[in-house]
């Protein structure tokens, strides 16, 4: 799809002209950091504590309590807590390590091995493969988008929450005993998919130390499993990992691996980017929608219009329509379309006959990941400040029982710097934009024969981004 | 071996599918109820102008031209069904015009009417209308007939009176004597009926049953018959020196309701045509000079101005008349405030008035740290001076339903410089980027050459 750049002796490309893309820093090369992710208790009991904080959830759902979501437990902590770390920590940080500790497909998986902590032959799932015509992010991005239709239900009502959480569990179960493996998580699950895109900015990574030993071990361990732990359960080849995306990181491979060659890594956040693999329409999509789904929610929920908040909790069957039309097209059309405008004069202003326009709207649109990560970051920045102190009365009251475990089910809603809202918004925005520029250029270059024709190529995408930003920075504070 | 697998897969596929439904259906059944909150009703509004054109209450005062340069509503009637008699027909609608000069309020009823019963016999009733205001300056409850947040001043017209008050016609039968107490004339202390010097008889209740007549008599009313159709105007000075009985009209928003009642249907008494609450939004007289001298000292004698603020403005220009700050006024309801857009200029005192229409609402201004509270009746007020640009979020801070955390609406204090430099400072990259690309172009073309 894409065609490499010709130009030899480049100098070694950098982030932001700072950082070499290729810096590494092995953090498995810390002893105890290596015994634990080589023990089969881990993540396990990671898991298990999340599960144990998940049932909680699950019941603060159906038991008792205020009909307000803000004093809600299982409201709190999956649209506050979870979705603040998830989106400026986890995900830009430790790239899918929610997906490491996720609880939710866990039954599932169990079910389908029948064992919990031990490695063993047999399960009790049918094992059947996926089809190869869903082996794609499209079924995510569909679903994804169809559960923000009914944001006006989740993320306010503890019964709509439970509902959603509860028939994911359900459907993982399913799956899992259907299908081999994590396909639910690969091909279904709403959450994997953007955080498998998101991924690809964060700053940790997971890949073999060397190469070399791997090709030399006939074995793939980490592909079939060994006594020591299962066959990569993301049906990838850990031996060959080259991207964050589809990397569930559940550790499996450091324990299949007889010489220790796997390495979680710390990198210059976004060098995925560049990895030309698996580059498709169907992530392509995916960044569209996050980008629109970024400002329908903060339209509708942290916007000014009171007839919008009418449609998304649908209180007409009418105004509901309305609001799950007008985002779908929204995401699933005018984004793709508008962007396809921009990558078709990157195209024509490039004069690169020989580069196919559907190479350049699917390189150009990873451009938009940093920039939509920022979106979210920023966003999430409006959750946390104004909203951060209802999880001091949820944790002390889970159940609204009247429970006051810590001490804290009186504290009173208290803004904290809100002052900063807008300004730490408009930084975030600000990073991700120049994040996005390096990027694009960085894209631009692989995608176009030589460099004049790149920087021909990278000028839309400028003028894109930039008015993007600015649509973004005029929208939470203009 | 394998049909058995199957058999066990389908087993926990329809168990887990079942237990996911018997939770969801016991969280369906234990769900919560609609909260604290009273289901808010989209109470129909009537501006009502200043107009400095006063009236005179006489025969061609229903017809005055001022009428159709008003504003009009057509407000919706139902049927009166507490208290017995309950009525037969539907009076469908009334259309409300009102305005006031400042001195008085002016507003006239017009609604459809076949025939004119004016006079009243044994078996005879005649037409008539009313219009109700509570004393307090807040929103209603959500029912007229199901009990009053206040005290409610009743003005009833009747078209018998009207005819006895303003052409002399002879006094009616006293059909209404009282529907409840027919034997009141044989009683030893019979409450007699004043000769009315008025068409309107002003009435005072708390709660159905409670309608009480007025010592004192201060509205006027004038009806006329046309075409088929009946036109009211009350008329009654705004302010009346006895505001616990009268209520005092001021601008800003009231609450009224309307009653209206057609005699060739023997309506009388609860046999009548109801409308639900109005929202009456009465525009403020443009302050004079004068006016303006004399609310700065009423304010500062108040106490209304911070020290701080009057101390600093004095210790500038002794001289100086205190700064008033600007007054806004935002109507929550669930879930959004109106106006949801409030722009001030850099520096600007100012005094956020914040008025409930349904539930307790809070207001906390993001960045200032301000916040005040209402609820439906009780106005809360926070003054501060907007000395910080940008925009600013400004949120309930009582949790007032489902959607609390996103009743939001934006306070923006012109020039919003951070958004201006924030663009600024982007459109600064991108030019810089995009020379620097042109530059690495030249260089490399050189190079090349």
């Amino acid at each position: 799809m894409t065609t490499e750049t010709q130009e030899p002796q480049e100098k070694k490309p950098k982030l932001l002209g700072l950082i070499p893309l290729d810096w590494r820093l092995d953090l498995t090369a810390i002893k105890p950091i290596r015994r634990l992710f080589k023990s089969r208790w881990f993540p396990l009991l990671a898991i298990m504590v999340n599960l144990f904080i998940f049932v909680i959830i699950l019941l603060s759902g159906i038991v008792g309590g205020l009909s307000s979501g803000n004093y809600s437990f299982g409201i709190m902590f999956v649209w506050i807590l979870w979705w603040v770390l998830l989106m400026m920590l986890l995900v830009p940080g430790l790239s899918r390590t929610w997906c490491m500790v996720c609880p939710l497909p866990t039954v599932g998986e169990w079910l389908q091995r029948l064992r919990i902590l031990g490695v063993g032959e047999g399960g009790l799932g049918m094992n059947w493969k996926w089809p190869r015509r869903l082996s794609n992010m499209w079924l995510m991005n569909i679903l994804f988008l169809a559960t923000t239709f009914f944001s006006g239900f989740f993320t306010v009502k503890p019964l709509a929450t439970f509902i959603l959480l509860g028939g994911i569990i359900v459907l993982a179960i399913i799956l899992s005993l259907l299908f081999e493996k994590r396909s639910f998580c690969l091909y279904v699950c709403p959450v994997s998919g953007f955080q498998g895109l998101y991924a690809n900015m964060a700053m940790t990574e997971i890949r073999v130390k060397d190469p070399e030993i791997c090709r030399k071990h006939k074995i793939k361990t980490c592909e079939v499993g060994n006594k020591n732990g299962y066959g990569c359960p993301w049906l990838l080849k850990p031996h060959e990992l080259n991207r964050n995306t589809y990397c569930g990181m559940c550790l499996e491979c450091f324990k299949t691996c007889p010489f220790d060659n796997m390495a979680m890594k710390v990198r210059p956040p976004g060098t995925d980017l560049l990895v030309n693999s698996k580059r498709g329409l169907d992530e392509a999509w995916k960044g569209f929608i996050m980008l629109g789904i970024a400002v329908m929610f903060y339209v509708a929920m942290m916007g000014r219009w009171g007839f919008l908040k009418d449609w998304v909790r649908a209180e007409t069957l009418e105004g509901w329509l309305k609001f799950a039309g007008i985002h779908a097209v929204m995401n699933l059309l005018l984004i793709p379309a508008v962007f396809f405008v921009f990558a078709l004069l990157s195209k024509l202003a490039s004069g690169a006959r020989e580069t196919s326009l559907r190479s350049v709207f699917v390189n150009l649109s990873y451009s938009l990941i940093p920039m939509g990560l920022a979106a979210w970051v920023a966003f999430s920045f409006g959750f946390l400040l104004p909203n951060g102190s209802y999880l001091l009365h949820v944790v002390s009251d889970p159940f609204a029982w009247g429970w006051d475990l810590f001490g804290t089910a009186g504290f009173p809603w208290t803004p904290v710097l809100t002052a900063w809202l807008v300004p730490l918004q408009f930084v975030s925005l600000f990073a991700g934009y120049l994040v996005s520029l390096d990027y694009g250029y960085k894209l631009a270059c692989q995608t176009y024969i030589d460099k004049a024709a790149a920087i021909r190529g990278f000028l839309p995408l400028l003028a894109f981004l930039t008015l993007v930003v600015i649509f973004f920075g005029w929208l939470y504070g203009g | 071996m394998n049909r058995r697998r199957t058999l066990i897969v389908v087993g926990l596929v329809a168990l887990s599918i079942v237990v996911f439904g018997a939770l969801a259906s016991y969280g369906w059944w234990h769900r919560y109820g609609p909260g604290p909150g009273v289901a808010v009703q989209a109470f129909p509004r009537l501006g009502v102008p200043y107009l400095p054109r006063p009236l005179e209450m006489d025969d061609r005062v229903a017809a005055a031209p001022v009428w159709a340069e008003l504003p009009s509503l057509d407000v919706r009637m139902m049927h009166q069904v507490t208290e017995t008699p309950w009525p037969t027909e539907l009076i469908a609608q009334v259309r409300v015009r009102a305005f006031h000069d400042g001195r008085d309020f002016y507003c006239r009823l017009e609604w459809a009417d076949a025939q004119a019963n004016i006079m009243t016999a044994p078996g005879q009733f005649t037409d008539a209308c009313a219009l109700a205001m509570p004393l307090a300056n807040g929103p209603p409850s959500q029912s007229i007939m199901m009990g009053f947040s206040s005290l409610v001043n009743f003005w009833h017209w009747r078209a018998d009176l009207d005819a006895e008050v303003w052409n002399g016609a002879a006094a009616s039968s006293p059909a209404y004597t009282d529907h409840l107490n027919p034997f009141e004339d044989k009683e030893v202390l019979a409450v007699t009926t004043p000769k009315p010097t008025t068409a309107v008889t002003d009435m005072l209740a708390a709660r159905p049953g409670s309608l009480t007549r007025k010592d004192r008599q201060a509205v006027l009313g004038r009806g006329g018959w046309r075409d088929g159709r009946w036109c009211v105007v009350f008329k009654r000075a705004m302010r009346t020196d006895d505001s616990q009985t009268d209520v005092q009209i001021q601008p800003g928003l009231r609450a009224a309701a309307f009653a209206a009642w057609n005699g060739q249907n023997k309506d009388r008494g609860a046999r009548k045509s109801i409308s639900d609450w109005v929202i009456l939004d009465i525009a403020a007289p443009p302050a004079s000079p004068a006016d303006s001298r004399a609310e700065s000292r009423t304010a500062r004698s108040a106490g209304r101005i911070p020290a701080s603020l009057l101390g600093g403005l004095l210790a500038g220009v002794s001289t100086a008349e205190p700064e008033r700050p600007r007054e806004i006024t935002i109507v929550a309801k669930r879930f959004e405030f109106n106006p949801s857009t409030i722009t001030l200029r850099h520096g600007e005192l100012v005094t956020l008035r914040l008025e409930s229409l349904d539930v307790t609402h809070g207001l906390y201004l993001d960045g200032y740290d301000v916040q005040t509270k209402a609820r439906p009746g009780v106005v809360g007020k926070v003054t501060f001076r907007a000395d910080k640009p940008g925009r600013f979020s400004f949120r309930c801070s009582e949790t007032c339903g489902e959607f609390h955390p996103y009743m939001i609406g934006y306070l923006s204090v012109t020039p919003n410089s951070p958004f201006h430099v924030m663009v600024l400072i982007i459109i600064a990259t991108a030019v810089l980027v995009a020379a620097g690309m042109f530059i690495i172009r030249l260089r490399r073309k050189r190079t090349a050459a």
